[in-house]
């Protein structure tokens, strides 16, 4: 009986261990804009890095506008500030790499990328009047726009404007769904698009003489894909750096993973703040989808400079590959040495092996048997 | 799509199924059984959404599979008793995810250790290993829990007039309601591989496994621990 309650004890501890479950009391529906926002400094100089209507936790990585790589070392959640350390210059991807005239294979293969909204009530308040429109938000007109950009470079672009509201816990439960339908088209590249909710000083600049409004890359650092999307980002970044500097103004390394397990190149954006117009974000939209095409497929800079598609590259799958293996292995010597422990370990997997493998094995032992 | 990044696809969706069916293979299914249904799932993900209404649709891979094997367990299951079980621990779990689903916070950064569907796994798994001890009440409730929440608030959504729309099992073998469903069964596994520990072994280590199921062994009657009531 006193074991039984034990185990029971136990059990409890576990499940709130493994949950983590921080409640909220806000369940309005917010649209990232209710919540505030967190101001990041750096460690030791108090010098501001970053703001952002995420929540911010120790171990997330940002990726600065001047290249620099930052990690999260503290966070104040009433204060709504956090500290990051500087952990190293980033070396940036070379964008005059040999230009290769089959860059995308574009001959053989059709340029296809697929947009989708996890938040597609998400809006503009100048223009759409409200941060939150149900059903079908301004930031669905900037994905039109997004792929107006793209289809005047050639590369098709298929929208998918699903609801995944109510704006919740399981709004990417849902959204995963809209995501891994657009996967099966087969698109080179898919992305969420968003915008942030800080105020709007962070995220408005001037291209062309065209007001816009800046663009953060978010990447989910709790996958296998972490690598290959980070990439891509990369790339995407140092085009924009070339460009029209400061216009992809960071990447965000946050806790998460944003659909980006389904599969590499799932990217998510944001495209400015709740505070500015509409028509920033739209503009920033057309210009973002030539930085992007470059990024994937290859071409040449406003300098002349020759850029390599992403494309046919596999950087991240080792990594991508390792970190599946480990997190894999782990899991079941966990499970293995928690059921088992010592000597019946070795037995179990003796066990395993001959049970699992027991046919192949007699017919190679029957295969040396005849010889 | 470069051949690294295909290789880094397949293996993903390698492990996962692989999981599935490791565990499927402890659900009264044979080896072949569950081959069968993994392949199912898998080709079911890639058959168009089947609509009801403008609003929901069903998925065949990510939903149909997952649930006609649920009710298959169901069916099986041993007693009265364990069927009670397993549709209590059904109906908690469902609205258990979908109380969550409104007070846990939207972001996925801000839940502090996993993603909000292997915590689902372990609300449907905790809830049905509490009442029954039970794989196949773990798997009913994991599956169920996506499956009834999902059905909660296509309801809401049609009552409220909400734009929102509800592919149950949309996501196909990749989808909250497959994965709940089968980490509740390993988090069923790890509880009571754990109270086996604390209590020092097992009440069926006298037991032989066939067919799916324990049953008393030859030569020895005798129960050594626990309450004889895990399946």
């Amino acid at each position: 009986m006193k074991n039984k309650w034990k185990a029971y004890v136990l059990m409890m501890v576990a499940l709130l261990l493994l949950t983590g479950i921080k409640v909220y009391a806000d369940t309005s529906g917010f649209e990232h804009s209710s919540k505030g926002y967190y101001t990041v400094f750096e460690q030791g100089t108090d010098k501001e890095i970053f703001a952002t209507s995420w929540e911010v936790d120790v171990g997330d990585r940002y990726h600065s506008t001047d290249n620099k790589m930052y990690e999260v070392v503290e966070v104040d959640r009433d204060g709504k500030k956090a500290y990051a350390k500087f952990i190293e210059d980033v070396k940036m991807p070379e964008i005059d790499e040999i230009f290769v005239t089959e860059t995308m294979q574009t001959a053989r293969r059709e340029k296809q990328v697929a947009l989708y909204f996890s938040h597609n009530a998400e809006s503009y308040v100048p223009t759409d009047g409200t941060d939150s429109k149900p059903g079908r938000g301004g930031i669905v007109e900037v994905g039109e726009a997004f792929k107006k950009g793209f289809e005047k470079l050639g590369v098709k672009a298929t929208v998918d404007t699903t609801s995944h509201e109510p704006h919740d816990a399981n709004s990417y439960v849902r959204s995963r769904r809209t995501a891994t339908r657009l996967l099966q088209k087969g698109p080179d590249a898919i992305f969420d698009i968003h915008r942030d909710a800080i105020p709007k000083e962070h995220y408005i600049t001037t291209i062309n003489e065209t007001p816009a409004a800046r663009i953060r890359i978010v990447l989910g650092r709790r996958n296998q894909n972490l690598k290959a999307n980070e990439e891509l980002a990369r790339k995407i970044k140092a085009i924009s750096d070339d460009t029209h500097p400061g216009f992809v103004r960071d990447i965000f390394y946050a806790r998460g993973n944003y659909n980006q397990d389904l599969a590499p190149r799932v990217l998510l954006f944001e495209f400015g703040t709740h505070e500015h117009t509409r028509e920033r974000a739209e503009n920033s939209a057309g210009i973002f989808a030539e930085i992007v095409t470059k990024a994937l497929y290859g071409g040449t800079t406003a300098k002349g400079e020759r850029v390599q598609g992403e494309q046919q590259s596999s950087k991240g799958t080792g990594s991508g590959l390792t970190w599946l293996f480990v997190i894999a292995g782990l899991g079941g010597l966990a499970f293995l040495l928690l059921s088992t422990g010592g000597r019946e370990m070795f037995s179990k997997v003796r066990g395993f092996a001959k049970r699992e493998f027991g046919s192949f094995l007699a017919r190679r032992n029957k295969r040396d048997g005849e010889k | 799509m470069p051949v690294g990044f295909m290789i880094l696809v397949f293996v993903s969706v390698l492990i996962l199924l692989g999981v599935a069916h490791r565990v499927l293979d402890r659900l009264r299914l044979t080896d072949g059984g569950a081959l069968a249904v993994i392949a199912a799932m898998l080709v079911g993900t890639f058959i168009p959404d089947i609509g009801i209404t403008r609003n929901v649709a069903v998925n065949v891979g990510g939903a149909i599979i997952p649930v006609a094997l649920a009710v298959y367990l169901f069916i099986r299951a041993g007693t009265a008793k364990e069927r009670t079980r397993a549709v209590v621990a059904a109906l908690a779990a469902g609205a258990a995810v979908y109380a969550l689903s409104k007070v846990l916070p939207a972001g996925p950064e801000e839940n502090q250790f996993m993603n909000y569907y292997y915590l689902y796994a372990i609300i449907g798994g905790g809830i049905a290993y509490l009442l029954g001890r039970s794989r196949r009440s773990a798997f009913i409730a994991g599956i169920m829990a996506i499956v009834l929440s999902d059905l909660a608030q296509a309801v809401v959504n049609w009552y409220t007039g909400s734009p929102g729309r509800t592919v149950f099992g949309g996501a196909g073998a990749f989808d909250a309601t497959v994965i709940a469903g089968v980490f509740a069964v390993v988090l069923a596994e790890v509880i009571g591989e754990t109270r086996e520990k604390i209590q020092g072994g097992t009440a069926k280590k006298d037991m032989a496994f066939e067919r799916g199921e324990f049953v008393q062994g030859k030569d020895n009657k005798q129960r050594n621990g626990g309450d004889g009531n895990e399946e």
